[in-house]
């Protein structure tokens, strides 16, 4: 201790700025060294001796193994083969486990069965997300739903002071943050810069997703059908979703859900039009220029976070708990980014392909059934009908039998002795 | 650097990795997140992408700690392969209580040990004196190796493990078999003699000639600390 006006000693400095004292350690440290002068000297002065050493800068190594380590590497693969062809090392493992204790049985397989069930759970729940997803992406209709936040939260903006004296933090979850809040470990990887010109070209026009809904009555059903097609490939769009009915008796329609470029959307209109007789007409459209914006922006936001969590894993080690912990982490920034992407990508396809929701119908045309069924006919279904009400009135008394026989035995057998008693009393008063 | 591994609680990680470390090497596919006890508890297991993996990240800190402490720079080169060569051999004898870059460093220290007593017995080797390296260096990377070489021997290993290696207190006190509050002592008293070193002159007025300003030679520390 140099003076009793300082509270930490000058290897506790260093130790803080090493970023190798505990939180609270830490804490008191800046506290200390954001007023005191003499120690903001020494910090500064061990930081000078840290940037001298730091000019000191080798090269890289030659690129590539030598062939020592080829050939080593070589040779284990080979016996990690030939261990495998005898089977020992499996086997050997497959032995130790049936030594394992009971009470570690008795642990390890109500474990075992709970993450199973919980990896089903969480299979199932992160499978009926991504169905939804598809669901959305697919309809291409409606409007995705709300994001949610990426649970990381980035601050770009930097504490001044943490130039000056670099705070260091010892627990993870610090490591956290850190890993959140400081921006730019590493460059911006190249998707990143897409993203970023994605965005300045979204801010820079106005994004809308148009949407429009015909109604059309054709005369000539299976015409206006081949020409709705090459209408279609003509406007270079393609289908969303197709389907056609034709009951019996009653008029055929078509109803289809069509993607159509954008700037292709009126023409193509206009030539639905001229199918036939329009019944009905509607279009709309959907700024989304914010929404696209705002989940550009969330975007790279996660994309930063998720290479500064890879960087700091790839950096640096410490428990595995830790190192799992930020593994973690990755891995929910990255189903962010992914969910992010797939919505980004439909917003951009709903921008760009306008839908087109279409609906043919075909003039209804009665038609008199002239052909009354012949003689033969009308035996053989009358043979069939015969047949099926024998069966059926057999199968019926089956069932009726099955169903309320039990019953009626057990009522029979209660009241058999009391009528039979009954009944002779009757008989004997007669006599 | 903001903040840091604790590396200080705990360094017992065999527990935790028996449980987890399993599931992650069923994949058998190690990604750059992968940690670096993940891949080499792979490597064991027999994943040559694994071992690739740690090669990729290690080769160049490797070659750095080699070409600082000795003037070859075709030793360096040598010497960083030869520490590959000892983990593949010896593989089966990483226990994960350790972390692979103490492990790495521990393995790189022993070798440069064993170069320098062969040196020391044999004589330097020709390449050795006439260093290509120094041509290159900059005023500041000579005034910086000339502060280094007046550093104490064991003082200097702990300073550069700190410095070019970034190994945590913890990390060093391991490698070097010395208890954690030498480490942080002696750094300290590094630090302070290469300020004292580096502040009176100028860095103008230090010796350029490649033959003088050799990389810095480090005893053995762990011998000196024995």
């Amino acid at each position: 201790m140099r003076d009793k006006t300082h509270p930490l000693d000058q290897e506790e400095v260093m130790a803080y700025l090493d970023g190798e004292l505990s939180v609270e350690e830490a804490t008191r440290a800046s506290e200390h060294l954001g007023d005191c002068r003499e120690c903001q000297e020494l910090a500064a002065n061990l930081q000078g001796v840290s940037r001298h050493i730091a000019a000191w800068q080798v090269g890289e190594a030659q690129p590539g193994m030598t062939p020592a380590i080829v050939s080593a590497l070589q040779e284990i693969e080979a016996s990690a083969g030939r261990s495998v062809g005898r089977g020992s090392s499996s086997w050997q493992h497959w032995f130790t486990l049936a030594a394992m204790p009971r009470w570690a049985w008795a642990v390890s397989v109500p474990v075992l069965l709970f993450l199973v069930m919980a990896g089903f759970l969480t299979t199932g729940r992160y499978a009926s997300r991504r169905q939804a997803m598809t669901a959305i992406s697919a309809a291409s209709q409606t409007a995705p739903a709300p994001p949610s936040r990426p649970q990381l939260t980035v601050e770009m903006d930097e504490d001044p002071g943490r130039d000056r004296l670099k705070a260091p933090q010892a627990q993870v979850s610090s490591n956290m943050e850190y890993a959140a809040s400081t921006p730019h470990i590493a460059g911006p990887r190249p998707a990143e810069d897409n993203a970023t010109k994605g965005l300045s070209f979204a801010s820079s026009r106005t994004m809308i997703a148009r949407t429009a809904q015909l109604s059309v009555i054709v005369k000539d059903f299976d015409t206006s059908q081949r020409r709705l097609e090459d209408i279609l490939k003509r406007r270079g769009g393609y289908v969303g979703e197709m389907a056609t009915s034709a009951p019996e008796g009653a008029d055929r329609k078509l109803t289809a859900t069509l993607r159509v470029p954008s700037n292709q959307l009126d023409a193509a209109i206009a030539e639905v039009k001229e199918l036939g007789r329009v019944e009905s007409e509607s279009q709309g459209g959907e700024e989304v220029t914010s929404q696209y914006v705002d989940l550009q922006a969330r975007l790279t936001n996660a994309r930063n976070t998720e290479q500064r969590l890879t960087e700091l894993l790839r950096r640096q080690t410490g428990k595995l708990d830790e190192v799992v912990t930020v593994e973690e982490k990755i891995s929910d920034v990255r189903e962010q980014i992914e969910r992010m992407e797939a919505e980004q990508k439909n917003l951009s396809e709903r921008v760009e392909f306008g839908t087109l929701s279409v609906s043919l119908s075909e003039e209804r045309k009665t038609q008199l059934q002239v052909m009354p069924p012949s003689v033969g006919t009308q035996f053989h279904n009358a043979a069939v009908e015969g047949y099926r009400s024998v069966v059926d009135g057999i199968v019926s008394f089956i069932v009726f039998l099955m169903s309320w026989g039990p019953t009626l035995l057990l009522w029979s057998a209660i009241t058999f002795f009391p009528a039979r008693a009954s009944w002779r009393k009757l008989r004997r008063a007669d006599a | 650097m903001n903040t840091r591994w604790n590396f200080l609680a705990g360094r017992d990680i065999t527990d935790t990795c028996n449980a987890s470390c399993s599931g992650a090497l069923e994949e058998e596919a190690p990604a750059t997140m992968t940690s670096d006890e993940v891949l080499m508890l792979a490597f064991q297991r027999g994943s040559r992408e694994a071992f690739d993996e740690l090669y990729t990240r290690y080769r160049n800190p490797l070659y750095g700690f080699f070409r600082r402490r000795l003037n070859s720079e075709a030793r360096a080169e040598d010497l960083a392969q030869e520490t590959f060569l000892v983990v593949i051999r010896d593989a089966e004898r990483y226990e994960p209580r350790a972390l692979v870059r103490t492990y790495l460093y521990a393995i790189a220290l022993k070798l440069l040990m064993s170069e320098w007593r062969k040196r020391a017995k044999d004589g330097p080797d020709i390449d050795s004196v006439a260093d290509p390296a120094a041509h290159g260096s900059t005023v500041s990377d000579l005034w910086v190796r000339e502060g280094l070489q007046k550093l104490d021997d064991s003082e200097r290993e702990i300073l550069m493990l700190r410095e070019y290696e970034q190994l945590s207190y913890g990390e060093i006190a391991e490698v070097l078999h010395l208890p954690l509050n030498t480490v942080r002592s002696r750094l300290f008293r590094a630090r302070m003699a290469l300020k004292e070193h580096l502040a009176p002159s100028a860095p103008t007025q230090v010796r350029t000639s490649p033959h003088e300003s050799a990389a810095p030679k480090v005893s053995n520390p762990i011998e000196r600390e024995a």
